[in-house]
């Protein structure tokens, strides 16, 4: 019986992996020791990085992304099925990769096969709602130039929603809270990480705050032609579950 | 009266916060009639020091109670108006409620949306005050204020004031990502009936020459520019050493028009031939169809009850078609009236039309025939293509790969598939699949993230992509 144990980051798990693959087996069961290290998998990235870069590859020795037979593409959907956090996503990732390794990067062409379709599947579900957040993430204006946004994610987006932002707002220092995972990405202007992070105590709003929101529920409101009205559709397109963190009041 | 404001606007007077939530109120309102809200289409990086970027497929940052998306933060800057267009619900001889921004007041707001990630950025549009240069003219202060003392790099869409020098419509192209010259109606005659101060040549005149300086400004790949920006040729044979280290750019994202859908007579396939020669000739990157939605009482128009919503949508559908799915007008309607067909989504009006061209078999037909199937998108058309590189496929392994066999079953063969006995006799298969059509139909805006297996390289592709 041979049990891997990793760290809970993503690096953590593929370099537990690697002799394995490299000797063609999987091993029994893999377990994590933390519940989630989230700064080891992207760790500090420069501003203008891409969370491309295979889970923050440019801290971590890049070499160990690079298995003949595994391309860039695989490590990606393995990268952001990781993220989904579904259950027993380690030994789906170990069969996919040794696949991968099997197939001479062809892998991701075997859409039928269950263990390619299962990881594009989680890859897909984290890559929509990063970029459903990449919409509906609401800053909040909390000190100078420094902002506030929580969301409540069902993956674990915020790796690979924050490198986003830090292109989008360079300018401006912020804080994008999970509420569900209690942690935090924070970008100080140089810099991201992801901290862990219970609660906020987020000061109320300032004035300026105040008429900002009341200026996009005023606008929100007036945009919408009466005579189309289709509050379903709305909420097709913003499902429930992402009206608490929104300014703006949707159904009515 | 237009005047006085128009005096006030001019300034940088700053109101309270309440007084732009007035005018806010009035002029997203005036404008929520045009369609257009992408914010695609277009790539900008962000330089430091600046604000914001633009990712080409566009991001929808809410959806309002008709269910559209909210992308930019659509505004007219003032609803004062010297035209009296019968359609228009700020036609000068309506009693409504007026107001206008300043230069300075909607830079603000929109910095301020932007910086909480409300929008992707602003969508400007407006009615003319005073004349076609002065509005103009005001637009262009706005939108240099928000790039040059802001430092905004978010998505800019402005409209191209029909009649407005051709100058100031070359400065708005340089500032903007967008450029849009409302055709709003689909003929001459209709433009001399509904919107007597506008004329065929105040539209395409603007229109032409966006697409003459987009063409000088942004060569496509590979191509030498022949003109120099100084007029002068340039004789050089080296592109790349000829290439300045910032080029600069002119409404990289294209421009786009919208037509009004049910205020005039035209037939649907008077309307898709124009929006075809609008995507061949005039190289538009998108036209927008809005339903009708009656506010005047006006004998010129058509009394309506409802939007012609179900048209729209279809409309819209056909217009994918052609753009994406290597569909002529001509095909569309041969053999069959001049209009979309009310049960079916156009590609099933095609197919019923042509059974000769089905079944295509799923293992051996071209990326393009695949396209043509009903049930088959972009996406599924490139996974089936993709996945029978590494095996052939039967009925149950396109099932695995997402596509949706509910239409797609009747008109492909594969091993398994029972599409032969079924025969593809167009009554019957009518019959067939008017059984399977959902009962209620949501109109809406297609747009690639709705569909399953949404990727956003093919969707950039295909935002991208030239007719």
């Amino acid at each position: 019986m041979q049990i891997i144990r990793y760290d809970g980051s993503f690096y953590g798990l593929i370099s537990a992996l690697v002799p394995f693959l490299k000797q063609h087996r999987l091993p029994d069961a893999i377990e994590r020791e933390n519940e989630r290290q989230p700064s080891l998998a992207v760790a500090e990235a420069e501003p203008q990085t891409t969370a491309v870069s295979v889970a923050g590859g440019n801290l971590h020795d890049a070499e160990l992304f690079r298995i003949p037979g595994i391309s860039r593409e695989t490590w990606q959907n393995a990268w952001y099925a990781f993220l989904s956090e579904e259950k027993n996503i380690e030994l789906r990732l170990a069969r996919y990769l040794l696949l991968a390794l099997e197939k001479r990067g062809t892998v991701d062409a075997y859409q039928t096969d269950e263990r390619v379709r299962s990881i594009h599947r989680l890859a897909r579900q984290v890559s929509v709602e990063r970029h459903r957040f990449m919409g509906l993430l609401r800053f909040r204006s909390i000190g100078a130039n420094l902002y506030y946004a929580s969301i409540s994610s069902d993956t674990f987006v915020l790796p690979v929603l924050a490198p986003f932002f830090v292109r989008r707002f360079a300018g401006q220092q912020w804080i994008i809270h999970d509420r569900r995972r209690e942690v935090a990405a924070v970008y100080n202007l140089k810099t991201w990480t992801i901290i862990e992070r219970k609660s906020a105590d987020i000061p109320p709003d300032a004035s300026e705050e105040i008429a900002a929101q009341h200026l996009w529920q005023c606008f929100f409101d007036s945009i919408a032609v009466r005579e189309r009205l289709n509050l379903a559709l709305q909420q097709k397109c913003i499902p429930k579950k992402y009206w608490h963190d929104l300014i703006e009041k949707p159904g009515r | 009266m237009a005047n006085e404001i128009a005096e006030n606007v001019a300034g940088h007077g700053h109101g309270s916060w309440v007084a732009v939530a007035d005018k806010l109120r009035i002029l997203s309102a005036a404008a929520r009639y045009d369609v257009s809200c992408a914010s695609s289409g277009s790539s900008r990086g962000s330089p430091a020091g600046s604000l914001g970027n633009v990712v080409p497929g566009g991001i929808c940052h809410s959806w309002a109670a008709d269910g559209r998306c909210i992308s930019l933060l659509k505004v007219l800057f003032t609803n004062f108006c010297v035209y009296d267009c019968a359609y228009c619900m700020n036609r000068r001889s309506n009693d409504i409620e007026r107001a206008a921004f300043s230069p300075s007041e909607l830079a603000d707001l929109t910095i301020s949306f932007y910086k909480r990630n409300y929008i992707e950025g602003l969508f400007l549009s407006s009615g003319i005050i005073k004349n076609p240069d002065y509005t103009m003219e005001l637009l262009i202060r706005c939108v240099k204020l928000l790039r040059e003392n802001h430092g905004f790099a978010g998505y800019i869409h402005l409209k191209a004031i029909p009649g407005a020098d051709p100058d100031l419509i070359f400065q708005a192209g340089k500032l903007a990502d967008r450029l849009s010259v409302n055709l709003e109606l689909p003929s001459q005659q209709s433009l001399n009936l509904l919107a007597p101060d506008k004329s065929k040549a105040s539209i395409f005149g603007p229109m032409q020459r966006i697409r003459d300086w987009s063409l000088e400004y942004n060569p496509p790949a590979g191509r030498q520019r022949l003109v120099s920006y100084s007029g002068i040729t340039a004789l050089t044979s080296s592109p790349a050493r000829h290439q300045p280290a910032t080029r600069p750019v002119f409404v990289p994202g294209g421009q786009s028009t919208q037509l009004i859908i049910g205020a005039s007579p035209e037939d649907d396939r008077q309307i898709l031939t124009l929006s075809e020669s609008l995507y061949k000739k005039m190289q538009l990157k998108r036209v927008y169809y809005s339903a009708y939605v009656s506010y005047n009482h006006d004998s010129r128009l058509p009394d309506t009850q409802s939007p012609p919503l179900l048209r729209e949508h279809r409309l819209y559908q056909a217009d994918w078609l052609l753009r994406f799915y290597h569909f002529s007008v001509d095909e569309l309607f041969e053999n069959g009236p001049p209009l979309l067909d009310n049960d079916f989504d156009p590609k099933i009006m095609w197919a019923l039309r042509h059974p000769e061209f089905f079944p295509v078999d799923v293992n051996r037909a071209d990326f393009e025939s695949l396209l043509r199937v009903p049930g088959l998108g972009m996406i599924s058309a490139r996974r089936i293509v993709q996945a029978r590189r590494v095996g052939r496929l039967n009925i149950e392994d396109l099932a695995k790969l997402g596509v949706v066999m509910k239409r797609a079953r009747y008109f492909l063969a594969a091993p398994g598939s029972d599409s032969g006995s079924l025969g593809l006799d167009p009554t019957r298969l009518r019959q067939r699949l008017l059984a399977v059509e959902p009962p209620v139909l949501k109109p809406k805006q297609l747009t690639f993230e709705d569909m399953t297996g949404f990727q956003p390289e093919i969707f950039k592709d295909a935002v991208m992509g030239q007719f």
